[in-house]
């Protein structure tokens, strides 16, 4: 090489210039077409709620599909949704008039992508009469959303021969007109790298067809954890959980509780914090996590949301209105008959409840009540591990973020919850085995062995979501059970889904608290917890 | 060997052929020529593929029973809904038994298609059918007119009187689903039979007398019969077959003329699996509609459900049933029907001379007192002043209050309503600016400033549509050309005014509608005797979606007495 000469440096550089006369250009516009952030409009970012509901939380970027191809999927592959009704069919909290259901958030990376944000288990909905239009609550815990239905439906939709270019372009065009370097690029870029990513997402996830289905308003938050994100062997613990209501955060806070807010190590040895347990405020519903912010920070990269200034402005955002946004209050106005029961209900309430459930005292909520205690069903608290805890902690660590650890309580069991918002919380208890209020102040022997789930109208009477389909029988007076308060209201035979409580995980003992008070009793407590 | 002498002289050929092989000029003769035959395969490919042309019309008249919506056209992969204009009038010369009358030579007019009066059924168009030129092929399509124009003669024999804007009262389009579908299905829809029918039917075509200035598709052309052949016939078979199989889960034959299932079609075409959806839903018939006056329905509950607040938005959404999709909608074309159905479109007068105005007047208190808080006043904008109360116009009367039959209702669902609201995604192109926000909140904001309005339309419209939503009982409409929107209630359930002023029970339960003869008395059509019978269809409100209950009560007239109903009815005939 006469790297030296003067003919050969003139010939470089103007080889040089070419190629940077190509590259400027075709850099300029793979940014734009594939890289440039354009901010989510003011309607979104505007209001807390809103940014909520569809705000981006930075996971568009890994986990985001291409717009239209969300658009149209459920328009060639509706028959791998649960029924007819496009992503409705899901159960998703969905505002008339929105583009997408809540937990659906829509940002331009370059094109349009929609990814998910924490509304999407996050959001609930109700209706005090059948023909009604739900309300949707943002920060409630969902109890209709299909989300094992949704990753199915991608999955399955994805694996189909018919996702390919020809037939999802062919519906694009029946729905607008790219153009041609827009249909280019979905062609050959979008369909196929989207249809590799849900694929393996899908294997990712197929730990899940061996166990029980999640059915509406459950996940696997900790199995999900550790067989996704953790990529630990896969064992044989079911973990169902009902998706928590995460509004009113700051009455958790119990007076004189503590965490260093500032430990950011990866391991959380309880024992080393030199600070008794009973002095904690856990969080998730078996005591794992230690702060709102992790709670916050975990999920979020559940759902593939990158570190960035971004991602942590948000997640300081979203906590410090998830702190202070309170729960929604009955929206019937209760009878002159049930508020004089209310003051009873509340004696009730703080002799039998008040230890673990009263907020702003110092007792056991935020604490961990051991299993052999509450009796509940004990495969959640079994699922999770030191082991787990350690592992998540190293990979947030890696991914360089700063945050309290996770850990595991020596002493499994579950945490007493405060109980704001209780009657848009049912069904109850941690895997959602018991349908309302009425039926936790029975014995477990007595309350529902199965129902139905994620129909959205209010008992007003028994406070809870109507749990009977309209073909079952009522349930037949025994008698070791009090005769039992038939559910009048009934849901159409084609809505809800048939829990058991006989499956694995979805056991309905324990918290056998008030169950031996009086009918009066019970009555003046229901009207009494109806009001938090 | 023994022809070495005579193949002398063609050897300086030869070699002169070879001198010419070799100076590479036969080369440059196929490539010129080679050029040459690309060229021009390009370019008329380029004019062919290119070729967009809508048959126009100068008057608005004439656009709304003709124009285009854009729906003939398609879009990339998607071919559209147009059907080639000599297929359309091949049809139902080729499978006559097919349609009701099973006789040809009167195009489609035996399903209560409208052809106007020197129309030649067998090659013009029927009012509601438009044409456009896509790909060097004329094609044709429905367009808005094609439910929204009535038929109305005084007595049997009359001449019928064309009514645009007034509901279809002819038309079964259910019917003429049934004989696309049996056409397509029966063996004999292929080339080999249709080809020669369309070539006989071009040459009498041009055997009888030219009906008017206006356009007319030329024959096909070789490259055309070619298309048609190998490939067009097929696909329209396919399209047919492809498009009727997602709907058979209705039934065509209980709409009858004048009716249409609105809202299931549309759930199928969004990917619903419709054979897993309760039985509830899957019935859905309803009336055509009168579209007169939108500019006072503006904002007002629209649909017969009150599902949509939006002019617009109901405009485009109507539109699918003209073909036209986001991708292929003409929106210029489709904004000048709606412009004049905006204010030009009126419904003319019931025949002054039957009625009887001192009676007429009689009435009017009792219309105030009984029926004006809901249906507004008689003329547009409907809404009184403050001395009237028109509160509850075009608002929704709950399904347990006005008692109607249920079908209707339930065929529109939660998740229909959240499915359409991602129709037009997308659109406009500038969502993400603050420019469609001012128009996107006024669009179900009682007509004001309309210059203002269709200022924002020009640069909004389309978009996305976000107004649907899932009501639970009837809309309040006002009653303009209430003459001409017999039958009534929402499922055309009962076929007079008179008649819905009885209670439920004193209604007819068995009529038949599709007759186009006016009653001037009851004010509705004639749909009882020998004529009506034989042209009619018979109407049964025993069948589900059919029931003529609700709309009764004393809060409703039909406890009043005889006299006041008497009255109110000829009060009624004034809208």
């Amino acid at each position: 090489m006469t790297i030296g000469s003067g003919h050969w440096k003139r010939r470089l550089a103007k080889v040089f210039v070419v190629l940077l006369l190509i590259a400027i250009p075709a850099g300029a516009f793979g940014w734009y077409k594939f890289f440039r952030q354009v901010a989510q409009p003011a309607w979104i970012t505007g209001s807390p709620e809103m940014n909520f509901l569809y705000g981006s939380i930075g996971s568009e970027n890994q986990a985001g599909l291409p717009y239209w191809i969300v658009v149209v999927l459920p328009r060639i592959f509706g028959e791998y949704l649960p029924g007819p009704g496009g992503y409705a069919s899901l159960g998703l909290p969905w505002q008339e008039g929105q583009e997408f259901p809540a937990g659906f958030s829509k940002k331009t990376i370059g094109f349009d992508r929609v990814a998910f944000n924490c509304a999407l288990c996050h959001a609930t909905q109700y209706r005090t009469a059948e023909r009604q239009t739900p309300t949707i609550v943002a920060a409630g815990g969902s109890h209709t959303a299909d989300i094992q239905g949704l990753l199915d439906f991608f999955s399955k939709a994805a694996n189909d021969p018919r996702f390919n270019a020809d037939t999802i372009l062919a519906e694009i065009d029946l729905a607008t007109r790219l153009s041609t370097v827009d249909r280019l690029i979905y062609k050959y870029l979008l369909i196929p790298i989207a249809r590799k990513r849900l694929i393996e997402r899908g294997r990712e996830f197929a730990w899940a067809d061996t166990r029980p289905r999640w059915g509406p308003g459950r996940d696997a938050p900790m199995n999900l954890t550790k067989f996704n994100l953790l990529h630990m062997k896969v064992d044989d613990s079911i973990d169902h959980t009902d998706f928590p209501s995460i509004w009113n955060l700051n009455a958790r806070m119990q007076p004189s509780r503590s965490w260093p807010e500032q430990d950011f190590s990866r391991t959380a040895d309880l024992a080393k914090l030199g600070i008794p347990p009973n002095r904690l405020m856990l969080m998730n519903l078996a005591g794992d996590t230690t702060s709102i912010r992790s709670v916050l920070i975990d999920s979020a990269l559940g759902l593939q949301a990158e570190n960035s200034r971004f991602f942590r402005t948000r997640m300081a955002d979203i906590e410090a209105w998830l702190r202070v946004v309170p729960a929604p209050r009955f929206p019937v106005p209760a009878t002159a008959a049930e508020a004089s029961l209310v003051p009873a209900g509340q004696a009730l309430f703080d002799t039998h409840c008040a230890t673990c459930h009263k907020t702003g005292e110092d007792n056991r909520m935020g604490t961990i009540v051991p299993l052999e205690e509450i009796g509940t069903d004990p495969e959640r608290a079994r699922s999770w591990s030191r082991e787990a805890a350690d592992g998540t902690n190293a990979v947030v660590v890696t991914l360089g973020l700063q945050r309290t650890p996770m850990s595991k309580p020596d002493r499994p069991g579950y945490i007493a919850v405060p109980l704001h918002g209780l009657w848009l919380r049912a069904p109850y208890l941690h895997n959602g085995s018991v349908p309302t209020v009425a039926d936790m102040l029975e014995s477990p022997s007595c309350r529902p062995k199965t129902f139905y789930r994620g129909f959205d109208v209010l008992d007003g009477d028994r406070v809870g979501f109507v749990a009977r389909r309209c073909d079952e029988p009522l349930p037949v007076a025994d008698g070791s059970c009090p005769a039992p308060p038939a559910q009048n209201a009934c849901m159409p035979p084609s809505a809800g889904w048939r829990y058991d409580t006989a499956q694995r995980g979805n056991g309905n003992a324990g918290h056998e608290y008030g169950t031996t008070l009086s009918l009066e009793e019970k009555r003046a407590l229901i009207a009494f917890l109806k009001t938090l | 060997m023994s022809d070495q002498q005579t193949s002398e002289p063609p050897r300086t050929g030869w070699r002169s052929l070879r001198s010419f092989f070799s100076s590479g000029r036969v080369f440059a003769l196929i490539g010129v020529m080679a050029c040459a035959v690309a060229v021009v395969t390009i370019a008329y490919l380029l004019i062919r593929l290119s070729d967009d042309r809508p048959v126009t019309y100068l008057d608005a008249r004439d656009h709304f029973k003709h124009g285009s919506t854009g729906g003939e056209r398609g879009w990339k992969k998607q071919l559209g809904f147009g059907v080639p204009y000599w297929m359309w009038v091949a049809l139902p010369e080729l499978f006559p038994e097919y349609l009701p009358d099973q006789k040809p030579g009167a195009g489609y007019s035996s399903l209560g298609m409208i052809y106007e009066a020197g129309k030649d059924p067998r090659f013009d168009l029927p009012i509601g059918m438009s044409m456009r030129r896509v790909m060097g092929i004329d094609r044709v399509y429905f367009t808005c007119s094609v439910c929204h124009t009535g038929s109305v003669r005084e007595r049997p024999g009359a001449p019928p009187q064309i009514v645009l804007g007034m509901p279809s009262n002819t038309l079964d389009f259910g019917r003429l689903a049934q004989f696309l579908e049996l056409s397509a299905q029966d063996w004999r829809f292929q080339a080999g039979h249709i080809m020669p029918k369309i070539a006989m039917l071009a040459d009498t075509r041009e055997r009888t007398a030219s009906t008017g200035r206006g356009y007319r598709p030329a024959r096909f052309g070789a490259i055309d019969r070619a298309i048609f052949q190998y490939y067009g016939v097929g696909v329209m078979r396919d399209q047919l077959l492809t498009l009727l199989g997602q709907l058979s889960f209705l039934d065509f034959r209980s709409w009858g003329p004048g009716r249409v299932d609105t809202f299931n079609p549309p759930k199928s075409l969004l990917g619903f699996r419709m054979e897993h959806a309760p039985d509830s839903e899957k019935v859905g018939v309803a009336d055509f509609p009168s579209v007169w006056n939108q500019r006072a329905r503006k904002g007002m509950s629209l649909h017969w459900d009150g599902n949509n607040c939006s002019v617009d938005e109901r405009n485009l959404s109507a539109g699918f049933g003209t073909g036209a999709t986001p991708a292929t909608v003409d929106a210029v074309s489709l904004l000048r029907i709606a412009d004049w159905l905006w204010q030009d479109a009126q419904p003319p007068a019931f025949p002054a001379i039957r009625i009887d105005p001192d009676l007429a007047i009689r009435g009017e208190p009792i219309y105030q007192e009984y029926c004006q808080k809901c249906h507004g006043t008689r003329s547009a904008p409907f809404r009184g002043g403050a001395d009237q109360d028109t509160s509850q116009l075009g608002r929704v009367t709950p399904i347990e209050e006005v008692a109607t039959d249920t079908s209707r209702l339930d065929s529109y669902t939660p998740e229909l309503a959240r499915a359409q609201n991602l129709l037009y995604a997308g659109t406009p192109a500038d969502a993400s600016g603050e420019a469609c926000r001012a128009y996107a909140e006024s669009i179900c904001q009682p007509a004001g400033d309309d210059a203002a309005y269709r200022a924002q339309r020009a640069t909004c419209y389309p978009s996305r549509f976000s107004h649907f939503r899932k009501t639970y009982g009837y809309a309040n409409q006002p009653l303009d050309g209430l003459w001409l929107r017999a039958p009534y209630l929402h499922n055309g359930s009962v076929p007079t005014l008179a008649a819905l002023l009885e209670p439920s029970h004193d209604r007819p339960g068995v009529f038949f509608t599709g007759y186009d003869v006016y009653d001037f008395a009851n004010v509705g059509f004639v749909t009882s005797g020998p004529d009506a019978e034989r042209r009619g269809w018979r109407y049964d409100t025993m069948i589900r979606g059919n029931g003529n209950q609700g709309h009764e009560g004393p809060a409703y007239g039909t406890a009043l007495p005889p006299d006041d109903k008497r009255a109110l009815l000829e009060y009624l005939k004034t809208f």
